[in-house]
């Protein structure tokens, strides 16, 4: 299950680089635009890394960067009510907005529970 | 519902399904051996199967032996992987790559259902290299962002491709088929559909040629970029310089009027050198959802972006192939807008984009100095 959880994290690590990517982009290259998505993508492979060896700070973090990843994903729903934006959800947008995180979540929950145990 | 789909290519539609019937199937299934990475592998490998498998039946062609052979061999694993069977690492280890790479090279058009079943091999290429640590990581990071970064450099060549073949107002003007969505979905773009007339009458026709005239005459107004300011234009977050400088006017766009050439909601300008060019206007609606009006019928076309909105800092983004948006930003879609060019470049006022070499061109040649 730890090998699972490590790379469901490399695949999201993956996705938050390529995004950020994106926004470099877009904003002209300017380099504080890489700080939050680099810091998120170091802070994910380090504790999936830590996940492996079963550590529990490790896991609680994971679950807390999972629970702003959803948190995000709310966010984007309601700001679909305001009349300036809309809200598009996309296949692989809910696959690694809200499935993805999900599944990391249920699986670190069942890691600390092993650990408890 | 619409919106969702449009990144969607509908012949890919019984390939998805098979695919999340599999997915809920395989889990279920009696006899599994092996360990959790096994146990996903069997089910990711399974969904990979269906989905190849059931391809075919959407559109037939040269890549049907491609996909039957490859489902087979993703059943074969996935049956492995589900006995217990270590073997499936090295073939999923060669299989997985393999058909991402042939997707990216010979896929065509880029959709949804294929970017997920990319995403997937990748994930079970990551479980086959698990038992190796350091090498998983890399090589997963690795692949997802390469592979999604050529999905998105191929989604935006067939954008700007499309935005190239887009004609001038003309009656019969045909798009060809609705693929021009699905890659345009990828790269932030959402398209209007045509719909089941997609040319313009000549009445229609004739509203689209008058509201062109009438933008350009009233745009010669802000042909200079400071009255432009004076009108309450502001530059965009970002880039103040460039082939396509998007000046927006806050109070313009929430004054209710829609499509009016005297009130355009954006003005774009060439910026360089110290010399401002005014290329077009942008027509915005107030509201996101909101289909724009189409005087023009399909000459008058209208699109909206998504896109990822940073809070720390304040930025802008695309929303990547992969659905996502950077750390601390969320994707959003704003409202329908429609370019209307006063520079008569190739493809007409109507055209969704300008050459960035065609406009500094006529920039170095027109351009007024700020």
């Amino acid at each position: 299950m730890r090998r699972v959880v490590f790379v469901l994290l490399a695949v999201q690590a993956g996705t938050i680089l390529l995004a950020m990517l994106g926004e470099l982009l877009f904003m002209r290259g300017l380099p504080f635009y890489a700080a939050a998505p680099l810091i998120r993508v170091i802070l994910t492979l380090v504790c999936a890394g830590l996940i492996v060896r079963g550590h529990r700070g490790a896991i609680i973090t994971t679950i807390v960067l999972q629970g702003l990843s959803l948190a995000g994903f709310s966010l984007s729903m309601a700001a679909g009510v305001l009349p300036q934006v809309a809200f598009t959800p996309t296949l692989t947008g809910l696959v690694t907005g809200v499935v993805l995180p999900i599944v990391v979540i249920v699986y670190c929950g069942h890691l600390l529970k092993w650990r408890r145990a | 519902m619409d919106i969702f789909l449009s990144g969607v290519a509908p012949e890919h539609a019984a390939a998805l399904i098979a695919g999340l019937v599999a997915l809920a199937v395989i889990p279920f299934l009696k006899n599994a051996k092996g360990d959790h990475v096994d146990r996903w592998a069997a089910t990711l490998l399974g969904f990979t199967a269906a989905v190849h498998l059931f391809l075919p039946f959407g559109h037939l062609g040269r890549l049907t032996v491609p996909y039957l052979l490859s489902a087979f061999g993703f059943g074969a694993l996935a049956l492995g992987a589900h006995l217990g069977r270590r073997r499936w690492r090295l073939g999923a280890g060669i299989l997985c790559p393999a058909t991402v790479i042939a997707y990216l090279i010979w896929g065509g058009d880029i959709d949804q259902v294929g970017i997920l079943t990319a995403l997937v091999e990748l994930t079970i290429l990551g479980l086959a290299l698990s038992h190796r640590k350091v090498l998983c990581g890399i090589a997963t990071v690795l692949a997802v962002l390469l592979s999604g970064a050529v999905m998105w450099i191929a989604s935006f060549k067939a954008h700007f491709a499309a935005d190239a073949g887009t004609a001038s107002p003309t009656v019969g003007h045909h798009h060809g088929d609705q693929h021009e969505h699905l890659a345009r979905a990828q790269a932030g773009v959402i398209m209007r559909p045509l719909g089941e007339n997609r040319g313009a009458s000549s009445a229609e026709t004739s509203a689209a040629i008058s509201l062109a005239q009438a933008t350009v005459s009233a745009g010669t107004k802000y042909k200079r970029l400071s009255d432009a300011i004076a009108a309450g234009y502001r530059y965009p977050l970002g880039a103040r310089e460039g082939m396509d400088v998007h000046m927006e006017n806050p109070e313009f766009k929430k004054d209710g009027r829609v499509l009016d050439p005297e009130r355009p909601e954006m003005l774009v300008y060439a910026i360089e050198g110290g010399k401002a060019t005014l290329l077009g206007v942008v027509f915005v609606m107030e509201r996101a959802g909101q289909a724009g009006p189409a005087p023009g019928g399909s000459i008058t076309r209208w699109h909206a972006h998504n896109l990822c909105l940073s809070f720390a800092p304040i930025g802008i983004g695309i929303v990547t192939p992969y659905g996502g948006c950077p750390t601390l930003s969320i994707p959003i879609t704003i409202p329908e807008m429609m370019h209307i060019w006063i520079v008569n470049p190739p493809g007409g006022p109507y055209a969704e984009g300008v050459d960035k070499d065609w406009a500094l061109g006529y920039h170095r040649e027109h351009g007024v100095t700020l």
